[in-house]
C-alpha cells in the first residue's frame, strides 16, 4: 500500500507543488525545479526528469500558460504562470490534502 | 555538448518535427543545469551525463505529444545598449514588429494619413500651379492684361474697346507693344466633306511679339494681314497640325475652308505653344476698326487685350498713360451708352497677367487650403490621441526598460521610429492618391478653371508630402515620448484599473486627449458651417427661377457664316423648324439670335420719349434685341405677362411687332404697355413698332445677375432676316431631349451638309453647367466637413472607451453602492456631452468671426444664417451620442466584483 500510496502522493503532490510554486509569480522551469529541490530540503526528492512532462501536462490542462519573456542582456525563456482555473485548482488541491492530513492524523497520529 | 542540436535529434520523433519552442526550452534548462553542476565542482562530463538522463525522459515525453499551438510571442524589446546604426536598425524591425501586431491600429493610422496627406498635397499641387507657378512666356513677368471701365456704368467688361486700343498702340511710351485678340470657333471643313467645329482665337499680328512666341513652321500674320480682304490667312497649332493635316512639310501656303471661307496657312506653332489655352487650335487675324467708321455711326469692338510693359515701366504707370490717351481719343457716344449704360470718362487698368487669369479662383482656393490644413491637424491629433492610450497602456514596458539602463533618449528614439515607419507610409500612400487626383481633375473641375494644365505633383509637391509626414509623425510620436521619459517607475507598475476612486479626465493623459477631443469637435464645427452655408447657398442658386424651363429642352447652336445671307440663314431656319416639329415628341421648336447661358448678347441703343410726370428728357434706352421665331417662347417655357406671342400674322407686310419684357417695361413704358408703340429701326429708317406682349424676365446668364430690358423681334418681320451668325435651335420635347440628337443633326444636315452644329445639349445641362462651380465648392467642402465629423466622431469614441476602462473601479464602487446602469451610462454620457459642448461652443464662435470670407460665395443667405448655424449643433450632438453607445455599454456592464478585485 504504501507504494502505491506513495506513488499516488507523489503525482498529486507533483501538481500541488508546481502549482503552489507559481502562485505569486510566473517563473521559468529551471527555476521551478531549483525551488521544488531547495524548499522540500531534499526528503521529497521529486525527480526532475518528471517536471517538464508535468508542466507541459498542466499546460495541455490549462491550469498554467507558458510566455516566452525576453529579459535584457539575456536568452528568452519560457514562463509560467497560473490561470484561473489553475488558482481554483490549487485551492481545491490544498483543501483535498488538508482533510487527507487531518484524516490521517485522526487514523494513524500522523502530526504536522 | 550541443544540446540545441540533441534536443532537436530526440524530438525528431515528433509528429510534424520538433517544436522549437520545446527544443529551445529543454536546451536552456540542460545548459543552465550543466553550469550549476560545474559550479558545484562536477567535471564538465559528468554534469553531462547528469543532465543527459533528464533530457532524454523529458524528450521522450515531449515527443509523444501533439505538437503545442502557437502562442503569441511576448515581443522581446530591443537591448537597451545597443546604439548607432544597429541600434537603428534593430529599432525598425521592433517597430515593424509593434505594429503587426496590433494591425487595427496601424491601418487606420496609416488610412488617416493617407486621406489627410492626399487632400493637403493635392489642394497644394493646384493653388501652387495655379497661383505661384510662373507663366511660361518670356518676360512673363512684364505681361499685362488690359481693360477698362466708364464712369458710372451699369456693366462692366474685363475687354477693351477699339477706342482705347487704338488711342494707345500709336503713342505707346511705357509699353513695348499691345495686342487684342477674342475666341471664336470656326467649322474646318475635312477633304471628306464632313465638318469639325474647333476653338480659334481671332488676334492682332502684335500678339505673337507680345508672347515672344516664334513659329515652328512658316510665319505669323503681318500687321497688313489684318485688314478686310487681306485677312484670310491662318496659324495652325501643332497638335492641328498633326491631327487634321498629317503633319506634312509642305502645309504652308496650303488652303484650308474655314467656316465656308478660304484660308491659307501661313504657319505652324510650336508643340509646346498654347495660347490662352491648349483648346485653341489656329489664330487668324483680328482687325480693329477705327471708332468713326463711316456712315453707319459709331462702332464699338470689344476684345481681349494684352500688353508688354517696357522694362522699367509699372503696371500702375502704363494704366496711367492708357487712361489719359483714351480720353483724349473719341468719344463713343450713343453706342457707349448701349454697351457700358453711360458715356462717362473711360479708366484703362494694366493687370499683371498672372493676377488677371486666377483673380477670381484666389479666394476659394484659399478658403479650401486652410479647410483641407485644419482637416489635417484635426488627422493628426486623432492619431496623437491613439498613441497616447496606446502608450498609457505601455508604460510598464517603458518603465522596465529604463530601469534596466535603457536612457529616455533611447526610448524617445524608438517610439519616434515606430511611428515614422506609418507617418512615411501614409505620406507615400496619400502622394499616390495624389497623383491620381491629379490626373482626375479635368473631369472634376469646372471647364473654365484657369491654367489646370500649370497643375503638377513635381518635386515641390513631394517635398511637401515628406515633410508633413514627418512632421506629423514626429508630434504625435513625440507625445507618447515625452509621456515616456516622465514616467516614474514604481507608478508605472501600479495597474491603472487602480486609479483613485472618482477620477473622471484625471490623469495627464485622459486630460490631454479630452483637449485634443475639444479641438477636433471644433475643427469639424467649423467645417460643418461652412459647407451648410455652402450647400445652403447652392440649393438657392439652383432653384433660382430663371424666367424659363430648363426641363425637356434640346438646345444646339448653328454656326452660318459669311457664306450665308441673312435671308439665307432665315430660309434654312424655317425649312429646320418644319421638319423638326413634325418629329414626334416634339412639342414646340423655336429659334434665336442668342440664347440664355451663351455669350455674345450685343445691346442696341435708341432714344425713347420721356414719360409724363416720370423722365425730366428724352429717355436714352439700351435694350437687348433678340430675334426669335413665334414659337421660341414656348420651346423656351417663358412666360406671357401681358399680350401675345407672335403668330403667322406678323409678316413683312404687316405692322412691325416687338416684345418686350418686365425690366423694359418698367423702366421705358407706361400703362398700358401692350398696344403702345415705340420708334424703333426695325428695318431700314425708323419704323412704328406695336408693342404686343410682354414677357417675364429671364436671367440670362448667371442667377446672380439682375436681368436687363429685352426686345424680341420676328425674323420673319426683318428684311434682313437672321443677321446673327450663329443663331440657336431650342426644341422643347416630351420625353427625354437628348434622344433627338441625332435627328437633329441629320435634319440640319439634310439642309446643308458643311453645316455641323455646334454645343448640342439640352438646357438642363447648360444649366448645370452654369452651376459648376458653386455646386464644386458645395459638394467639396460638404466632403472635408464630413471626414472631419468621422474623424471626431471616431476620436470621441476612443477618449470615453478610454475613461471608462481607466474608471473601472469607480464604476464598480459605484455599482456595488447601489448605482443603476442608467447611472452609469448618465456617467459616461455626461463626459462626452462635455466635451462636444465645449467644441462646438468654440468651433461656433470660430465659424461665426470667419464666416465673413465665405461671404463672396454665397447666393440669398447671409454669412450668419441662422439654419447653417442652429443644424450644427444638432449633428454634432446626435454624432457624439452615436459615439457614446458603444463605450456607455460597456460601462454599464462593468462587473462590479471583478472591477473591485482589479
Amino acid at each position: 500500500m504504501s507504494a502505491a500510496i506513495s506513488k499516488e502522493l507523489k503525482k498529486g503532490s507533483a501538481d500541488l507543488l508546481i502549482l503552489a510554486l507559481i502562485e505569486d509569480r510566473p517563473r521559468h522551469g529551471y527555476e521551478i525545479g531549483r525551488l521544488i529541490d531547495e524548499r522540500s530540503q531534499g526528503a521529497l526528492t521529486y525527480h526532475t526528469a518528471s517536471l517538464y512532462p508535468t508542466l507541459y501536462r498542466l499546460e495541455d490542462q490549462g491550469l498554467i500558460e507558458g510566455r516566452w519573456v525576453e529579459k535584457a542582456g539575456q536568452r528568452r525563456r519560457r514562463y509560467y504562470r497560473l490561470t484561473a482555473r489553475g488558482r481554483t485548482r490549487l485551492a481545491r488541491e490544498r483543501t483535498l490534502w488538508k482533510t487527507f492530513f487531518v484524516a490521517l492524523h485522526q487514523v494513524a497520529g500522523v502530526k504536522v | 555538448m550541443h544540446w540545441r542540436q540533441y534536443v532537436r535529434d530526440q524530438l525528431s520523433r515528433q509528429p510534424g518535427g520538433p517544436d522549437e519552442g520545446i527544443v529551445e526550452e529543454l536546451a536552456l534548462h540542460a545548459e543552465t543545469a550543466v553550469m550549476a553542476a560545474r559550479a558545484d565542482g562536477a567535471t564538465s562530463a559528468d554534469a553531462d551525463a547528469r543532465v543527459q538522463q533528464d533530457v532524454d525522459r523529458w524528450c521522450t515525453d515531449a515527443a509523444r505529444r501533439p505538437p503545442r499551438s502557437k502562442r503569441p510571442v511576448a515581443i522581446a524589446s530591443p537591448p537597451a545598449s545597443t546604439s548607432g546604426a544597429a541600434g537603428f536598425a534593430l529599432d525598425v524591425r521592433y517597430g515593424l514588429r509593434v505594429l503587426r501586431r496590433r494591425p487595427g491600429f496601424a491601418a487606420l493610422t496609416v488610412l488617416t494619413m493617407t486621406l489627410g496627406i492626399a487632400a493637403v498635397t493635392t489642394l497644394f499641387a493646384v493653388a501652387y500651379g495655379v497661383l505661384l507657378k510662373p507663366l511660361p512666356w518670356p518676360d512673363a513677368n512684364r505681361l499685362v492684361i488690359v481693360t477698362e471701365t466708364h464712369e458710372h456704368a451699369k456693366r462692366q467688361f474685363p475687354l477693351l474697346t477699339n477706342a482705347s486700343y487704338l488711342s494707345w498702340r500709336t503713342s505707346a511710351s511705357t509699353i513695348e507693344s499691345l495686342a487684342g485678340y477674342s475666341n471664336s470657333t470656326v467649322t474646318i471643313a475635312s477633304p471628306d466633306g464632313s465638318a469639325e467645329r474647333v476653338q480659334a482665337l481671332s488676334a492682332t499680328a502684335s500678339l505673337f511679339a507680345v508672347l515672344g512666341a516664334r513659329p515652328a513652321m512658316g510665319s505669323t500674320f503681318t500687321p497688313d494681314q489684318e485688314r478686310p480682304g487681306s485677312n484670310h490667312v491662318v496659324v495652325l497649332s501643332y497638335g492641328l497640325w498633326q491631327r487634321a493635316f498629317g503633319a506634312r512639310q509642305d502645309v504652308v501656303g496650303r488652303t484650308v475652308m474655314l467656316s465656308g471661307e478660304s484660308h491659307t496657312i501661313v504657319g505652324v506653332m510650336p508643340r509646346d505653344f498654347a495660347f490662352p489655352d491648349a483648346k485653341v487650335q489656329l489664330w487668324m487675324p483680328q482687325f480693329v476698326p477705327p471708332v468713326n467708321a463711316g456712315q453707319n455711326g459709331k462702332s464699338i469692338s470689344l476684345f481681349n487685350a494684352l500688353a508688354k510693359l517696357k522694362p522699367n515701366a509699372t503696371a500702375q504707370q502704363a494704366s496711367d498713360e492708357a487712361t489719359a490717351r483714351s480720353r483724349s481719343g473719341p468719344d463713343l457716344g450713343m453706342v457707349g451708352i448701349a454697351v457700358f449704360g453711360s458715356n462717362g470718362a473711360t479708366t484703362v487698368s494694366a493687370k499683371p497677367m498672372i493676377d488677371a487669369m486666377t483673380a477670381d479662383i484666389k479666394a476659394p482656393l484659399a478658403l479650401f487650403l486652410v479647410a483641407v490644413v485644419l482637416l489635417f491637424v484635426t488627422a493628426v491629433a486623432n492619431i496623437a490621441s491613439m498613441q497616447l492610450a496606446r502608450a498609457a497602456g505601455r508604460r510598464r514596458e517603458v518603465a522596465i526598460r529604463s530601469a534596466i539602463g535603457a536612457s529616455g533618449a533611447r526610448i524617445a528614439m524608438q517610439l519616434l521610429i515606430e511611428n515614422t515607419i506609418v507617418g512615411l507610409t501614409g505620406g507615400v500612400a496619400g502622394l499616390a492618391l495624389s497623383f491620381w487626383l491629379r490626373s482626375e481633375l479635368p473631369r472634376l473641375l469646372p471647364a473654365d478653371f484657369p491654367r489646370l494644365s500649370d497643375v503638377a505633383v513635381d518635386w515641390r509637391v513631394v517635398a511637401v508630402a515628406i515633410g508633413l509626414s514627418l512632421g506629423a509623425s514626429l508630434v504625435f510620436g513625440l507625445l507618447p515620448a515625452m509621456l515616456a521619459r516622465r514616467v516614474n517607475l514604481v507608478e508605472a507598475l501600479v495597474e491603472d484599473s487602480l486609479a483613485p476612486v472618482g477620477g473622471s479626465f484625471r490623469s495627464g493623459v485622459a486630460r490631454m486627449r479630452a483637449a485634443i477631443m475639444t479641438g477636433q469637435v471644433a475643427v469639424a464645427a467649423v467645417l460643418l458651417v461652412g459647407a451648410a452655408l455652402l450647400i445652403r447657398s447652392f440649393i438657392g442658386l439652383a432653384h433660382v427661377d430663371r424666367g424659363y424651363d430648363p426641363s425637356n429642352v434640346l438646345t444646339a447652336q448653328v454656326p452660318l457664316g459669311n457664306a450665308f445671307t441673312g435671308v439665307s440663314r432665315a430660309q434654312l431656319l424655317d425649312r429646320v423648324l418644319e421638319r423638326i416639329s413634325r418629329v414626334p415628341g416634339v412639342t414646340h421648336a423655336g429659334v434665336t439670335s442668342i440664347m440664355p447661358l451663351v455669350r455674345g448678347e450685343a445691346m442696341a441703343g435708341f432714344t425713347l420719349p420721356p414719360r409724363p410726370g416720370i423722365d425730366p428728357a428724352p429717355i436714352k434706352a439700351q435694350a437687348s434685341p433678340r430675334v426669335v421665331s413665334p414659337e421660341y417662347f414656348a420651346a423656351m417655357g417663358m412666360r406671357f405677362v401681358g399680350g401675345r406671342s407672335f403668330t403667322d400674322a406678323d409678316t413683312l407686310s404687316s405692322r412691325p411687332a416687338l416684345i418686350v419684357n418686365q425690366t423694359f417695361a418698367r423702366a421705358y413704358l407706361v400703362e398700358p404697355v401692350v398696344g403702345s408703340t415705340i420708334q424703333y429701326g426695325l428695318n431700314e429708317g425708323q419704323s412704328d413698332c406695336q408693342i404686343i406682349g410682354i414677357v417675364g424676365d429671364v436671367r440670362q446668364q448667371n442667377a446672380t445677375d439682375p436681368p436687363r430690358p429685352e426686345m424680341y423681334m420676328d425674323y420673319r418681320q426683318l428684311k434682313g432676316g437672321m443677321a446673327m451668325s450663329m443663331p440657336s435651335i431650342v426644341v422643347r420635347t416630351s420625353g427625354d431631349p437628348s434622344a433627338l440628337t441625332a435627328t437633329l443633326r441629320a435634319i440640319v444636315r439634310e439642309q446643308n451638309p458643311a453645316v455641323a452644329l455646334d454645343g448640342v445639349m439640352t438646357m438642363a445641362e447648360k444649366v448645370r453647367g452654369n452651376l459648376a462651380r458653386p455646386r464644386l465648392y458645395a459638394v467639396l467642402l460638404g466632403g472635408l466637413a464630413g471626414f472631419a465629423l468621422l474623424i471626431a466622431g471616431i476620436g470621441l469614441f476612443g477618449v470615453l472607451s478610454y475613461a471608462v476602462s481607466q474608471r473601472v473601479r469607480e464604476i464598480g464602487v459605484r455599482t456595488a453602492l447601489g448605482a443603476t446602469p442608467l447611472h452609469i451610462i448618465r456617467l459616461v454620457v455626461a463626459q462626452g456631452a462635455g466635451v462636444t459642448a465645449i467644441g462646438t461652443a468654440v468651433g461656433l464662435g470660430a465659424a461665426y468671426i470667419g464666416s465673413r470670407y465665405v461671404g463672396s460665395f454665397l447666393f440669398g443667405i447671409e454669412t450668419h444664417d441662422l439654419i447653417s448655424f442652429a443644424v450644427v449643433p444638432i449633428v454634432l450632438l446626435v454624432a457624439g451620442a452615436i459615439a457614446c453607445v458603444v463605450p456607455a455599454r460597456r460601462a454599464a456592464r462593468v462587473d462590479p466584483l471583478r472591477a473591485l478585485r482589479g
